[in-house]
């Protein structure tokens, strides 16, 4: 296999959610990453939330076929990328609310891209809700939701789990979705 | 999210086989279209993809939080070497031991020669670091599964998946190697010794020296001197170098 089909074979699998190929991508990175931003005058638990953050983004948009590898280490350089580029936001922001005429800067510079920012803002906000809402549920809903539409098991497999009959694992699914929309908008 | 409007289980299956693409020409194109016309349906699906990419974004958070809890582990069990300073004090000191280990040990072979092999064996043989587990350019997840499991020292866990590999890759001399020496690691000499000599059929491999050492110490391990020191002549590394003067006293 070459080195840039190797990439393409990663991207699928970081699609179907593998969780030894998520498991590499994420523990063989991220020691430089937090060694760019304690330089940078970040802290550890910092270092963790932009790299966690910055990982996410990377599954986003590799799910959402915005990633296509170019060359044989493209998926690490991206997900360095974009982690240093959190940082960079991140300190920016922390810093705008103390220095008013980079804030009056900051305006400037988002206005053209205003209408864009806030439509994927607003889906971001909807997916931020359902993540909360999803931290609520009961147990058994989290891990069953998990392990089918995280983890791609199969309804047998997972009825075999819990130790139920493949259809009632299958209402059950359904009556968790239920369960999961009514809390978002309950929240909403 | 629309409050009113319910998804029946219907939907949602739909929607799945939608998402993953499991749905035949047919019906992908009839969906389409009514995702087109209605405007309620479109929201739903909206709606449940939400949901969906918020179930997923949540799974992924708990999962990152195990792979984060687990390299710290991992970090901690192994301490860091490469400080150079430390790390020179170290080899220094170590030089310094093993010289003096073989001095004893050369007395020891002359008076005692049978067993020496053994204890010959235990004195230079240490188990190879590994490779490190980074994600390199290959997509060999198995290989460094088990290279994690090697480090752990779960030589069996190791065996299994390297073993499963080099059913597709024969002749890989990395393979060859790694599993050669941890049969050593577990004691097993019989097994090692045909991986280690698969690999010193390969004279460009970056592995024909310490392959040639850790063969010699098998051969050492077995009383078998004769291949043992044959061995050691081809490996140039300083180990072999030293565990062959020992031996050609």
């Amino acid at each position: 296999m070459t080195q840039l089909a190797a990439q393409w074979e990663l991207v699928s699998k970081i699609k179907a959610n593998n969780e030894l190929v998520l498991k590499q991508l994420y523990q063989s990175n991220y020691k430089k990453i937090e060694v760019y931003i304690l330089k940078n005058s970040g802290s550890m638990p910092q270092a963790k939330d932009i790299y966690q953050e910055a990982f996410i983004t990377v599954w986003k948009n590799i799910k959402e076929g915005k990633f296509s590898p170019h060359n044989e280490t493209a998926l690490q350089g991206y997900l360095y990328q974009i982690a240093k580029n959190k940082w960079t936001d991140e300190l920016r922001s922390s810093r705008f609310k103390k220095t008013n005429s980079l804030e009056s800067f900051h305006q400037f510079s988002e206005n053209g891209e205003e209408n864009t920012t806030s439509l994927f803002e607003e889906k971001e906000q909807k997916i931020a809700l359902a993540e909360k809402a999803f931290q609520k549920i009961g147990d058994e809903c989290k891990q069953l939701l998990s392990q089918f539409y995280f983890e791609k098991k199969s309804l047998r497999d997972i009825a075999a789990l819990f130790n139920i009959g493949e259809a009632s694992a299958r209402n059950k699914k359904y009556r968790c979705i239920q369960q999961l929309k009514e809390l978002v908008t309950y929240n909403e | 999210m629309n409050k009113d409007s319910k998804i029946s289980q219907e939907l949602l299956e739909t929607v799945e086989r939608y998402l993953n693409n499991t749905m035949d020409a047919t019906e992908k194109l009839q969906f389409e279209k009514s995702l087109e016309e209605n405007n309620t349906l479109r929201q739903q699906v909206e709606d449940i993809k939400i949901l969906l990419s918020g179930i997923e974004t949540a799974s992924l958070r708990e999962k990152m939080e195990e792979f984060h809890h687990q390299m710290a582990q991992e970090t901690k069990e192994i301490p860091v070497r490469n400080i150079t300073q430390n790390n020179r004090t170290n080899s220094r000191l170590f030089y310094a031991v093993a010289a003096s280990a073989v001095i004893l040990l050369g007395i020891f072979w002359v008076f005692n020669p049978k067993n020496s092999n053994e204890l010959l064996f235990n004195e230079y043989f240490s188990v190879d670091p590994g490779l490190p587990t980074t994600m390199g350019s290959t997509d060999e997840f198995s290989f460094y599964d088990g290279m994690v499991n090697y480090k752990r020292k779960e030589y069996d866990e190791a065996l299994e998946k390297w073993r499963q590999l080099l059913n597709q890759k024969n002749n890989n001399d990395t393979l060859n190697y790694f599993i050669g020496v941890t049969y050593l690691a577990k004691g097993n000499t019989e097994e090692a010794i045909p991986f280690l000599e698969k690999v010193t059929t390969q004279k460009e491999s970056m592995f024909l020296e310490d392959s040639y050492f850790y063969l010699g110490l098998s051969n050492l391990k077995n009383d078998n001197l004769k291949d043992a020191k044959e061995n050691f002549r081809k490996s140039n590394t300083q180990e072999a170098q030293k565990i062959l003067k020992v031996l050609e006293k």
